[in-house]
């Protein structure tokens, strides 16, 4: 079959690889009808993420037809259309049982989680095409995958287009949990820092919740159109003087509550940006927080920084003294995907939302090298990018 | 600038070889080969955790002649204390999630002959129990003309709130009587750690709460699995 594989930095390609098979007895083999580039893919290609190996086979945004179930497979079958969430779980183990799926304690391969354990104290549960340290699991930028606890990930769909329901599998429960772990009451002002596609969902997901405004902080202008679209008000990051249009905006009392939809390569600005620069060039710094010190500075006091992520090692310069001193929670996490595509389903059923207002570029997985490039330049407007095989 | 590229290189070379040893010993060489592809990253976060992985490392030094190495680790499995128990009784079913095992056949009641290679090499040693408390407990020991000195010793406790079972396992292996049998066993020694023994009852809780080993693998074409289970 043909995949996209990861072949160093700034460097993927769409190559032939052998076609999955089952392995357990709990696997099923799905055949690809629509997949995506996620953010995260991006610290992939950045070279950012370790235990990469040249060949990995990326992609955990997909959905498609069920060709083969495995011999313990009960309720998925043979000709099911569904969409597989980004995280393997084995729905038996004490996180999955209390619905904290990304969390799962049997996923991952014993020696991929004891790289967890050095640099994590617990290692979490596996994802498609993340890397050997999550599993080491081929992924979903291909015409197949081999799809592990088959009864227990993916969902099967009828009817909707490819295109309204594939973002069940990430960036759509990523948001709603984002929005969610905001503890959102009425009346609240929710601040969305980054509008790229998870930012985009999680704007939207505050005001299905409750939210009475939503403040998007991007510098680039489709993102911030975009996300006007969802009826946030926005602020240009790139003009400078965040902190001070939030405290603005919310009638000096600041965001109730504040979601870091940026992550680990933030960009900076001013001295501390520099800073950030500087000590990742110098590795004693491995993620730039911009967006997240932006976050704990502004929220109010006793309120909620909610964090989709992605973060992956030490960060610097981490106001803490703020954030004590205003007595903010922290939620923070990969998503339990498994949690929420049910419930957003039927949001989609009911026509609360169309998740695909959210794509800009269609290709064929054939033009994923093209695609990645796109995406992480921002070029040519471009907010998501999905390819068919 | 070639100054910060001058810094960055000595930094670099003098801290890393070092770390890299540090966490390569503390979780065990297949896991780090995992983590290789990016040493700058890896870098750093172990040396964020350097303390932790400095102790490991002490613990899990490679063995010298003479010395013992002392494997100890723990985790809960969502399964009731009775049905662990009589899965460790029965010391055949070891090899089942304990890679470092080639097999273990039941002689008796008390008495199991343990099966090990490393290499070409093959090591064979026969243990009783000495300490048997159902449900609670079961130590054994090499017999006193094993080539190899191997103790060991599984205990069980109700974890709280309803979480099923914790599971207590030391494994201490040590000096030959035969020096024929030197090299291979000092090779064993060095890969048996408390972090392949905290892997294998990874494996064993994956069995337990799954039914399955979980294998994750790229697009590399593989074999069925056997009893034993897939190698990643």
């Amino acid at each position: 079959m043909r995949a996209n594989t990861w072949q160093g930095k700034h460097n993927v390609r769409v190559e032939r690889v052998p076609d999955p098979q089952i392995v357990n007895p709990h696997d099923a083999i799905v055949k690809v009808t629509l997949t995506a580039i996620c953010g995260s893919d991006l610290h992939l290609y950045n070279g950012v993420i370790p235990s990469m190996q040249k060949g990995d086979v990326l992609g955990h945004e997909f959905m498609g037809e069920v060709m083969e179930v495995g011999p313990a497979v009960q309720r998925l079958k043979v000709g099911d259309r569904v969409v597989v969430p980004f995280n393997i779980s084995c729905g038996h183990c004490y996180f999955c049982e209390r619905e904290m799926f990304s969390a799962c304690d049997n996923s991952n391969p014993a020696k991929s989680a004891g790289v967890d354990d050095v640099l994590y104290g617990h290692s979490g549960g596996a994802l498609f095409g993340y890397s050997h340290m999550y599993g080491g699991y081929a992924g979903g930028q291909a015409e197949f995958v081999r799809v592990p606890f088959a009864d227990v990930g993916p969902l099967v769909v009828n009817g909707h287009s490819d295109e309204s329901v594939l973002f069940l599998s990430d960036i759509f429960p990523t948001g709603y949990m984002a929005a969610e772990n905001c503890n959102i009451e009425r009346g609240d002002v929710v601040a969305v820092f980054g509008c790229g596609p998870v930012g985009q969902f999680a704007i939207r997901s505050a005001f299905l919740l409750g939210a009475e405004r939503v403040i998007a902080i991007d510098n680039v202008p489709e993102r911030l159109a975009m996300a006007r679209d969802g009826r946030a008000e926005t602020i240009d990051e790139g003009q400078g003087g965040v902190l001070e249009q939030l405290n603005e905006l919310t009638g000096g009392r600041g965001p109730d509550a504040c979601i870091d939809a940026v992550g680990l390569e933030a960009h900076g600005e001013g001295p501390l940006g520099t800073y950030d620069r500087v000590k990742q060039g110098l590795m004693l710094q491995t993620d730039r927080p911009t967006a997240l010190r932006w976050a704990i500075m502004a929220c109010r006091k006793g309120g909620t920084v909610s964090i989709p992520g992605v973060y992956g090692g030490l960060l610097d310069k981490f106001p803490l003294g703020a954030a004590f001193a205003k007595g903010l929670t922290f939620k923070m996490g990969q998503t339990h995907t498994h949690k929420y595509m049910r419930p957003l389903l039927a949001r989609i059923e009911k026509g609360e939302i169309d998740p695909s207002f959210v794509i800009t570029h269609r290709l064929g997985l054939d033009e994923a090298p093209t695609g990645f490039s796109t995406f992480l330049k921002k070029q040519d407007g471009c907010i998501k990018v999905v390819m068919k095989p | 600038m070639p100054l910060i590229t001058t810094i960055q290189t000595g930094v670099k070379r003098a801290a890393g070889a070092a770390v890299m040893r540090f966490a390569v010993r503390a979780a065990g060489k297949a896991a780090m080969r995992l983590a290789l592809a990016n040493p700058a990253v890896l870098f750093v976060a172990a040396a964020g955790v350097a303390a932790v992985v400095t102790r490991q490392a002490l613990k899990n030094r490679p063995a010298q002649p003479d010395d013992d190495v002392l494997a100890r680790a723990t985790i809960t499995v969502r399964a009731p204390r009775s049905e662990v128990y009589d899965l460790w009784r029965r010391f055949d079913n070891l090899p089942r999630f304990m890679e470092h095992l080639e097999s273990i056949s039941i002689d008796d009641d008390r008495h199991a002959r343990w099966t090990v290679k490393e290499g070409p090499f093959t090591l064979r040693w026969t243990t009783e129990i000495t300490e048997d408390l159902a449900r609670e407990r079961i130590v054994w020991r090499s017999l006193p003309s094993s080539q190899v000195v191997s103790e060991g010793r599984a205990e069980f406790r109700d974890a709280p709130g309803g979480r099923g079972t914790e599971v207590h396992v030391e494994l201490r292996m040590g000096a030959l009587r035969s020096s024929a049998m030197a090299a291979p066993l000092r090779a064993l020694l060095k890969r048996f750690t408390s972090a392949q023994l905290a892997a294998e009852l990874v494996r064993m809780r994956q069995l337990m709460e799954t039914g399955e080993l979980a294998t994750g693998i790229f697009h590399k074409l593989t074999q069925r699995p056997s009893g034993r289970g897939m190698e990643n």
